[in-house]
């Protein structure tokens, strides 16, 4: 891996000479020979330039290389072909990282194509969303739920997540309260999980005040005075 | 060593051996200091290690240079960085060592240059700059006469500066 050698024989004995003088190892004999010559421009100027390069070698020191750098650099190249514990444990964390973002983002699109599913019906500018919120009594925090009133539609659109199961005998059933009193709308259940989806009619939900949920014993839905015994959500309009 | 091969330990220690002097110098003369150009030549070979080098686009040697040159500016930059930070908290910490990059290129064209020579000229030079040995014990260490000595380093002297001229006329 050696470098390259040049050609060395187009420098002439007095170019030779020359950089005896500037290397300082002229033999007595070629010292008194330079003596009495003199140079030529051209002979200056190659002296001259001779002594910048013998003046940069000599300010281009260093101290020695330590041996120890030669042994860390082989040590270290050996330790990049064999096991090392860390970098397994950087490759296999890594690779733990990435399987838990792919089931991240799994979950996530499932999620995504379960919510299309519940609300497929697509929002026109002017509607407006109602949000159901859990009553103090009715302790179900956890139920999601929204009332679509679309002004100039035939229908509007109720949607719940998580609510419970109804017990048995009892009912779910939806109350718009007007300026008139409160006035019963749709009853309904929940599918097994614990999805509601169903249009209701425009009216009385289109000119509520505040919307009702309420769970109420099956004999109350033929009742015509009946009002909303146990609300466990509600929305402000 | 073909392309861009991963070097293999043993490669590594010949390569080392064959260059490991010509980067250390250029990593002393940019860093001024013996841990960290001694750092930086263990770094650079590390990279050769990795199989960056393309034998067809140059020599070794000048890779191995022009990789050592930018090494040690990015911790020249790094260390100033360092600093520059130490000065916003703490004024009057340290001064700014401006990068002398004219003076960072004449050393790494010296040592292109010397990369020029032949084994035998480099070893010569190297005896009699660099550990200032004198020619008649070169002589004497290499089993040569005193004349070959003085020949080759006047030669290698010669050509050196013609190395460095072409350089600058480029």
């Amino acid at each position: 891996m050696s470098s390259p050698s040049q050609p060395n024989d187009d420098f002439t004995k007095r170019d030779e000479l020359l950089a005896g003088k500037v290397l300082g190892n002229l033999s007595s004999e070629e010292t008194e020979l330079l003596a009495h010559e003199s140079f030529s421009a051209e002979e200056e100027n190659l002296l001259k330039e001779l002594i910048a390069a013998h003046s940069r070698m000599e300010s281009h020191t260093a101290p020695p290389l330590s041996a120890a750098v030669r042994e860390r650099l082989l040590h270290s190249s050996r330790q990049k072909r064999t096991f090392n514990p860390q970098s397994w444990f950087i490759g296999v964390l890594l690779l733990s990282l990435a399987f838990t973002g792919g089931e991240l983002y799994r979950s996530k699109l499932q999620i995504a194509n379960q919510r299309g599913a519940i609300a497929p019906i697509a929002r026109h500018p002017g509607d407006r969303a109602v949000e159901l919120h859990a009553t103090a009594a009715g302790n179900m925090q956890s139920v999601h739920g929204e009332v679509l009133i679309r002004p100039g539609q035939a229908s509007n659109l109720l949607t719940l997540n998580r609510l419970p199961q109804a017990p048995e005998g009892r009912l779910y059933r939806l109350w718009a309260v007007t300026p008139e009193g409160v006035k019963g709308c749709v009853h309904f259940l929940p599918d097994q999980g614990g999805n509601v989806i169903m249009t209701i009619p425009a009216q009385p939900t289109g000119s509520a005040t505040k919307l009702l949920i309420s769970l109420d014993p099956i004999s109350s839905r033929n009742e015509a005075d009946a009002q909303p015994l146990q609300p466990v959500l509600s929305g402000a309009i | 060593m073909s392309s861009t091969d991963v070097v293999s330990p043993e490669q590594l220690a010949l390569l080392y051996d064959d260059h490991a002097p010509s980067v250390y110098r250029l990593a002393f003369s940019l860093l001024s200091q013996k841990q960290e150009a001694e750092d930086l030549t263990h770094d650079v070979f590390l990279r050769l290690q990795r199989g960056g080098f393309d034998s067809n686009r140059g020599e070794i040697r000048q890779y191995l240079l022009l990789l050592t040159r930018s090494m040690g500016i990015n911790r020249i930059n790094k260390r100033r960085n360092r600093r520059q930070i130490l000065e916003r908290f703490r004024p009057g910490h340290g001064q700014q060592d401006p990068v002398d990059l004219q003076a960072i290129d004449a050393r790494f064209r010296l040592e292109k240059a010397l990369a020029e020579l032949s084994a035998r000229e480099q070893q010569i030079l190297t005896m009699n700059y660099r550990q200032d040995i004198s020619q008649s014990n070169i002589a004497a260490s290499l089993q040569l006469p005193l004349g070959t000595v003085k020949t080759i380093s006047r030669r290698a002297l010669l050509k050196l500066r013609r190395a460095l001229s072409s350089q600058e006329d480029y």
